[in-house]
């Protein structure tokens, strides 16, 4: 009879529980440290609220060319690309903002009068460095989280089913037990301690952005880490975006795309990505696409 | 003398019939006041792209977009019965409830944004709102106000068939006390 091993553990500031279906515990222990370590080495590298990381070091270069090791060029290169293909709107400049209103690292940093954007960052592919502008603090959130999931999962190749869930953020493979799929809830915004949906899934990945978990105060307004990076402004209008997709890089992205669109233009966005998605609004109503529905399970 | 009366007759008539026109104005405009607080928007060529132009139209549409939402709040407090939240300990018992004939469609005035029209319709029973729907976007279901589905003593005691919990980036602390530490203790 098929058994259930888990391993949870902490890294990037956030639980990470790892669920393996039919394999020995001496294995699961041992797959549990190799993801640790995996995630620890991303958390070094694209952390901002460490003074040791890679991150830190170049926010702290600002103005100055600086060598990176290719995965953090890598990841700034991509969210660049994705800042272009959206105007915009994802910005890894939003660092800028996060870091003025006091979430992070560097601290007793000000709002500069021109807040730079992704057109000013600098990238030197070919000595593989960085030169971000002056007073431009760089934050790659909304992809980080996703690229540690994919590169950690590479080393259960022989386990025919597994789960990882990363604060919220999962990826599954195989079956559970009894060949059955995945059975994965969506926390409800308003009582954390309750669900708003179960689907059912198989080998893909499911991530939810959202506006009420990450808060703190800023001269006696609340912020959420979610910013328009056109208006300098948390977003207003979604609690938060579900979605399903293969890898768990991919799924990151879309949530943190769909959400900083809003309700209707992220609702487009993702139906021409053919990804299904669960949306829930600032007046706790719930949209979906019927693709997402169809893997709902208990309706 | 009587042109003195008069003239202080037809001076309190205008006043009167002054205040009489004043109040029958604002009742009739408080009592026509209803969801289409703003006008909708003169037709826009539908924008596929990302372009400054296109987010630029975005904000405005948005800016009108959240009166029309706000209108809609003021039906959904007025109308809106208590919506109780469900609980139950396995999600084999949640149960659907079906619309009953006696329910009613309401649909508001179309509005265009770059990317298409957008209605919204509502379905009201009862004086409740039970479901509200935007038709033209395509391949959605309706909409519909999520209820909350505690599970935390069946995540707890090892029952609730679900494996793992997504949601909005949760940190380490307060992990055991969430859904997803009661997954991970339960299997532990």
């Amino acid at each position: 009879m098929e058994h259930v091993e888990h391993g949870v553990f902490h890294s990037m500031g956030i639980p990470i529980h790892t669920t393996f279906v039919d394999i020995s515990k001496d294995k699961a222990e041992y797959y549990t440290q190799k993801a640790k370590s995996i995630f620890d080495i991303w958390d070094k590298r694209c952390s901002r609220f460490r003074k040791d990381s890679e991150l830190f070091l170049l926010n702290e270069k600002r103005g100055q060319w600086y060598t990176v090791s290719q995965e953090l060029f890598a990841v700034i290169s991509d969210c660049v690309q994705l800042a272009e293909e959206t105007g915009g709107l994802f910005d890894p400049s939003v660092g800028t903002y996060l870091a003025a209103t006091g979430y992070g690292l560097p601290q007793k940093f000000s709002l500069p009068k021109y807040v730079a954007t992704f057109r000013d960052i600098e990238l030197d592919i070919t000595r593989c460095r960085i030169r971000c502008y002056k007073d431009q603090i760089l934050e790659p959130a909304g992809i980080v989280k996703g690229r540690a999931i994919d590169d950690a999962v590479h080393i259960f190749n022989d386990v025919s089913g597994w789960m990882l869930n990363a604060g919220g953020d999962i990826r599954t493979h195989g079956n559970f037990i009894s060949g059955s799929d995945w059975h994965v809830a969506i926390q409800h915004p308003d009582k954390l301690d309750a669900i708003v949906a179960v689907i059912s899934v198989h080998d893909q990945s499911v991530a939810t952005s959202g506006t009420y978990q990450t808060t703190w105060n800023f001269h006696h307004e609340l912020w959420q880490h979610q910013i328009d990076m056109r208006q300098g402004r948390p977003t207003a209008g979604l609690k938060s975006v579900s979605v399903v997709v293969n890898t768990a890089e991919e799924a990151d992205i879309a949530t943190s795309i769909a959400l900083l669109y809003g309700l209707d233009r992220g609702q487009i966005f993702l139906k021409e990505k053919e990804i299904p998605y669960l949306m829930i609004d600032d007046l706790t109503i719930r949209h979906s696409s019927l693709s997402f529905d169809a893997l709902e399970i208990g309706q | 003398m009587w042109k003195k009366f008069l003239g202080k007759f037809l001076i309190y008539f205008f006043v009167i019939a002054f205040c009489l026109i004043l109040l029958v104005g604002i009742y009739r405009i408080h009592k026509t006041k209803i969801v289409t607080a703003t006008e909708p928007i003169s037709p826009q060529t539908p924008n596929q792209g990302t372009t400054a132009s296109s987010i630029l139209s975005n904000k405005k549409i948005q800016n009108k977009r959240s009166s029309f939402n706000t209108a809609k709040t003021q039906i959904t407090q007025t109308k809106q019965t208590q919506i109780n939240t469900k609980q139950t300990s396995s999600l084999s018992s949640k149960k659907s409830t079906p619309v009953p004939s006696t329910s009613r469609v309401v649909t508001g005035p179309t509005y265009q944004i770059p990317w298409g029209n957008v209605t919204v319709q509502i379905t009201v029973r009862d004086g409740k709102i039970i479901a509200v729907r935007t038709p033209n976007v395509p391949n959605s279901s309706p909409s519909r106000y999520a209820a909350p589905i505690l599970v935390q003593q069946a995540l707890q005691a090892g029952s609730a068939n679900i494996q793992g919990v997504s949601g909005a980036t949760y940190m380490s602390i307060g992990f055991k006390k969430s859904l997803e530490g009661a997954i991970a203790q339960a299997g532990l």
